[in-house]
């Protein structure tokens, strides 16, 4: 318990340290990019004093550390992340709008790709080289090299257009009051109404069906192959030898440690939906954070893009750090390895 | 071992038939069609980005605009054949022999939406309160206006620091603000001292204007909803619709599916060929083309050898296939001289350029470059991802070869380009861009794309600086009478493209939105069309037939 805890400790530190170098770097490079991103947001035209003045109040005329360590005071001690000249609004505003939506559509697909990964694997594993097999790594192949937009318009004029069991995209509108989370699902649910509820879910359906079946896919492949190797391994023949359920050899001997490599890919798989479901986020009108993410890229927003940068850090460290908390539950021996 | 097999595809054929369960078979929610006729109506509208403030005094830009001119009104608004101001929120005016003060009589029954009546304190304060963020349109007045003040309830005056003739069509864009509104709503910063941020937190999501619609829910990125204004001191027919949505859509697999299945009734223009097509498929849909007030210009950098001869100018001119070119974008017009056709003070007699490659040939012999021309290679340039700006570039590219030239193209990133244009050595000779009037009158096209002090950015990569031009059109903004102006900007057109020919007027911009016929009727359809095409998307003019 002890070493966990040494570990956790030891982990921020590195975490922290890595989020400054990043937002430093980020911060230095957008320096570098030509182009006045003040100048961009006001249009041509706009008198030389209000460019000015922006660039004053945004930092933008002061040396880069003076700027930097001015945003970093902020952010430590508002959780102030500077203001967007690409939406006029606070950057911590925007990240507070748009990242819920895309947590709750990840979450979905974080379930979805568990279930049916893992599922898909094993099934695939216990039947190796029967048809089953090879029909699920032949859907599942096709699942893998199959971009999700391809998937998203296929699912979208089959089940919305053509058979009409879903809308074409967009979410139902969540009214003022009940917000809290942004999550427009969870808004529904904390609010306790299962109608509107019920609503939001069948909009989800198509995006998360989207960005999950090549998730799916490559999942069930890494899970199948670990599978089969462990299926091969002495430790199993003894046991079956020694009499133990084939229920109980499948679900604790083979499975257990099948999940480690399974469980690695997964979290990074989880972490990268956050980010990837741009084209995702356009075609089912679902105005999410890889959206926002990739407009104050193209508009050069440079307090957005630090923000945003920062956000898919912590999220991919945390995601890390979950990560390695379960395998080293998996798997006692790196327990011990990451307590030396 | 088969036990277990067995119950693992036992739950895969479980969790499958859950899946499918889920879809839950029919919409229950009633589509337009089912809808009782008592219920409000309702337009469903596409934009490519919906604004990013309500605030009139911020935005530029045509999404802002389709908005803001249902929400907001000014003192003129332009007359729809003719492009000149016509009376509105002012309903006479006068000016000074020196064309230094402007007086305005301002209709007595204007209201705003929350049903405070409209003074001359809401003009100044909207004057002021522009002029002070700085952003937006501010810069149209910020040089000639000198001062703004209420003589008394309904009447404003204008000072001047230097006569502009334009002033009058320059006012449609101002909007004016309801002051008791946002002084009420301003937070207190020190942004504009005693003005505290002068409202602009409150307008990011809310409107304070006496339009005919307000906004009933607006989400960044998202959508703009808007309702009938309840308080509306003019004529708002029953036939407009009650509500209407812009709802930000730029994929064009969907719009295509919402159009077919009667989720959208109005698809902004900027879709491309084929999708417009299949829009067209569906019944009951229409297109037209909505001519905006700017143009499509190969900007010639005439300071850059060999661009910098008058000759290969003209011979870039003559050389181009204007047919070529406009069959990309479809039903276009052709120009012929630097303004478009429908703006106000263009001069339609001029006659332009035409495809000519022998004349281009003959325009080459005489230029100083005549016997040395592939040591000159023509630069190209067009900004990564606009449009099909690129498409244009090359059709352009294949012209001049066949000419003779030697040519080079590049695609540059909108940052990158910018910063190229800062400059006139890095500015390269060619480059192609849409461009288009700050306020609906030539002399702002003209200015703003060949003024010497308009130069260093990328609406003009053709550096003219040229005394005459700069002469001709200074005397031109100082002249107040509208005849004698008009005169002026038509003799600045003919000495352009006789003379100068800095560039090369491929096409009028325009956007081709579509609709469903069958949903409402636009006067659009009827050939009814403004040159500032915002208004052609004044929601009152709408007449829904469901």
């Amino acid at each position: 318990m002890q070493n966990t805890f040494v570990m956790l400790v030891k982990r921020a530190v590195h975490f922290i340290l890595v989020l400054m170098l990043l937002s430093f770097l980020i911060f230095s490079f957008i320096r570098l990019i030509p182009g006045d991103p003040v100048r961009l947001s006001l249009g041509v035209m706009a008198p030389e004093e209000t460019v000015q003045r922006m660039r004053h109040e945004l930092y933008f005329d002061r040396p880069l550390v003076v700027q930097y360590f001015h945003w970093l005071q902020g952010v430590v001690t508002k959780g102030d992340f500077g203001q967007s000249l690409y939406t006029h609004h606070a950057v911590s505003q925007d990240i507070a709008t748009y990242l819920p939506r895309s947590l709750e559509l990840a979450f979905y697909a974080a379930i979805l790709i568990l279930i049916f990964g893992v599922l898909v694997g094993t099934v695939s594993a216990l039947f190796k080289n029967t048809w089953i097999d090879n029909v699920i790594r032949f859907l599942s192949y096709l699942g893998v090299v199959t971009p999700p937009y391809v998937i998203a318009l296929f699912l979208l004029i089959l089940f919305a257009y053509t058979l009409k069991w879903f809308p074409i995209g967009g979410v139902p509108s969540i009214p003022e009051e009940i917000v809290k989370t942004g999550m427009p699902g969870l808004d529904a649910l904390l609010a306790g109404n299962w109608a509107l509820y019920g609503k939001v879910l069948k909009s989800l359906v198509l995006p998360t069906l989207s960005i999950s079946l090549g998730s799916i896919a490559y999942q069930a492949r890494i899970h199948r192959s670990s599978m089969i190797e462990n299926i091969n391994a002495d430790y199993i023949a003894f046991a079956r030898v020694a009499g133990v359920s084939s229920t109980r050899l499948v679900m604790k001997h083979m499975m257990k440690p099948s999940f480690i490599p399974t469980f690695t890919i997964y979290g990074l798989q989880v972490a990268a939906l956050l980010g990837n479901a741009f084209l995702i986020e356009v075609i089912f009108r679902y105005p999410g954070f890889s959206q926002y993410s990739l407009n104050v890229i193209l508009n050069k927003d440079p307090y957005s893009i630090v923000a945003v940068t920062f956000v898919f850090g912590v999220i991919f460290a945390v995601v890390n750090l979950l990560i390695d908390l379960g395998v080293s539950w998996l798997d006692p021996r790196i327990r011990l390895k990451a307590s030396e | 071992m088969k036990k277990l097999k067995k119950a693992v595809c036992l739950l895969l054929a479980v969790s499958m038939a859950v899946l499918a369960g889920c879809s839950g078979g029919t919409s229950a929610t009633p589509t337009p069609t089912e809808q009782a006729s008592s219920e409000p109506t309702l337009l469903r509208a596409t934009c490519t980005a919906t604004p990013e403030t309500l605030d009139p005094a911020r935005g530029t830009g045509e999404n802002d605009l389709i908005i803001f001119v249902n929400l907001y009104e000014s003192l003129v608004v332009p007359n729809r054949e003719t492009g000149e101001p016509e009376p509105f929120l002012a309903t006479e005016w006068t000016t000074s022999d020196d064309g230094l003060k402007w007086t305005f009589k301002l209709r007595d029954d204007v209201v705003f939406a929350d049903g405070t009546p409209m003074t001359a304190d809401d003009v100044v304060y909207s004057m002021e309160r522009m002029l002070a963020l700085g952003e937006g349109y501010a810069y149209v007045f910020t040089d000639i206006l000198g001062s703004v003040k209420a003589v008394d309830t309904y009447t404003v005056e204008f000072d001047l620091k230097s006569s502009f003739g334009p002033f009058l069509t320059a006012l449609t864009c101002l909007k004016i603000v309801n002051k008791t509104l946002l002084v009420a709503n301003t937070v207190k910063d020190n942004s504009y001292g005693d003005n505290g941020d002068y409202g602009k937190e409150y307008l990011l999501t809310n409107s304070a204007g006496s339009g005919p619609y307000v906004i009933k829910k607006f989400t960044i990125r998202e959508s703009v909803d808007m309702v009938k204004n309840e308080n509306y001191w003019g004529t708002l027919p029953a036939e407009a619709p009650d509500e209407a949505t812009f709802t930000q859509l730029t994929d064009s697999a969907t719009t295509k599916m919402m159009m077919a299945s009667g989720d959208i009734d109005l698809a902004h223009g900027h879709q491309d060929n084929e999708t417009l097509q299949a829009l067209l498929t569906t019944e009951g849909v229409k297109s037209a083309v909505v001519s905006e007030d700017g143009l499509n210009y190969f900007m010639m950098n005439t300071k850059k050898a060999p661009t910098d001869d008058v000759h290969i100018r003209k011979a870039i001119s003559y050389a181009c296939d204007y047919d070529a070119l406009i069959a990309v974008y479809g039903d276009v017009e052709k120009p012929n001289g630097p303004v478009p056709p429908n703006l106000f003070g263009a001069d339609n007699t001029i006659q332009g350029y035409s495809y000519d490659p022998e004349k281009a040939k003959e325009e080459i012999a005489l230029s100083k470059y005549a016997d040395n021309l592939a040591d000159y290679p023509v630069e190209l340039a067009y900004i990564q991802g606009n449009g099909d700006t690129g498409k244009l570039t090359m059709l352009l590219a294949s012209n001049l070869e066949a000419v003779g030239f030697k040519v080079t193209i590049s695609e540059v990133p909108w940052v990158l380009f910018c910063n190229n244009e800062a400059a006139v050595d890095t500015s390269p000779n060619v480059t192609n861009a849409f461009c288009s009037a700050n306020y609906p009158e030539a002399g702002s096209l003209l200015e703003f794309k060949y003024a010497s002090w308009t130069t260093g950015n990328w609406n003009q990569n053709e550096w003219l600086q040229d005394a005459t031009f700069d002469q001709m059109i200074t005397e031109a903004l100082k002249t107040v009478d509208n005849t004698e102006r008009l005169q002026k900007y038509s003799e600045i057109q003919k000495y352009l493209v006789n003379d100068v020919v800095p560039s090369v007027y491929a096409m009028v911009s325009a956007t081709k939105p579509s609709w469903n016929s069958k949903v409402f009727t636009w006067p659009v359809s009827e050939g009814k069309m403004y040159a500032s095409s915002e208004y052609n998307y004044y929601l009152a003019n709408f007449v829904m037939l469901k």
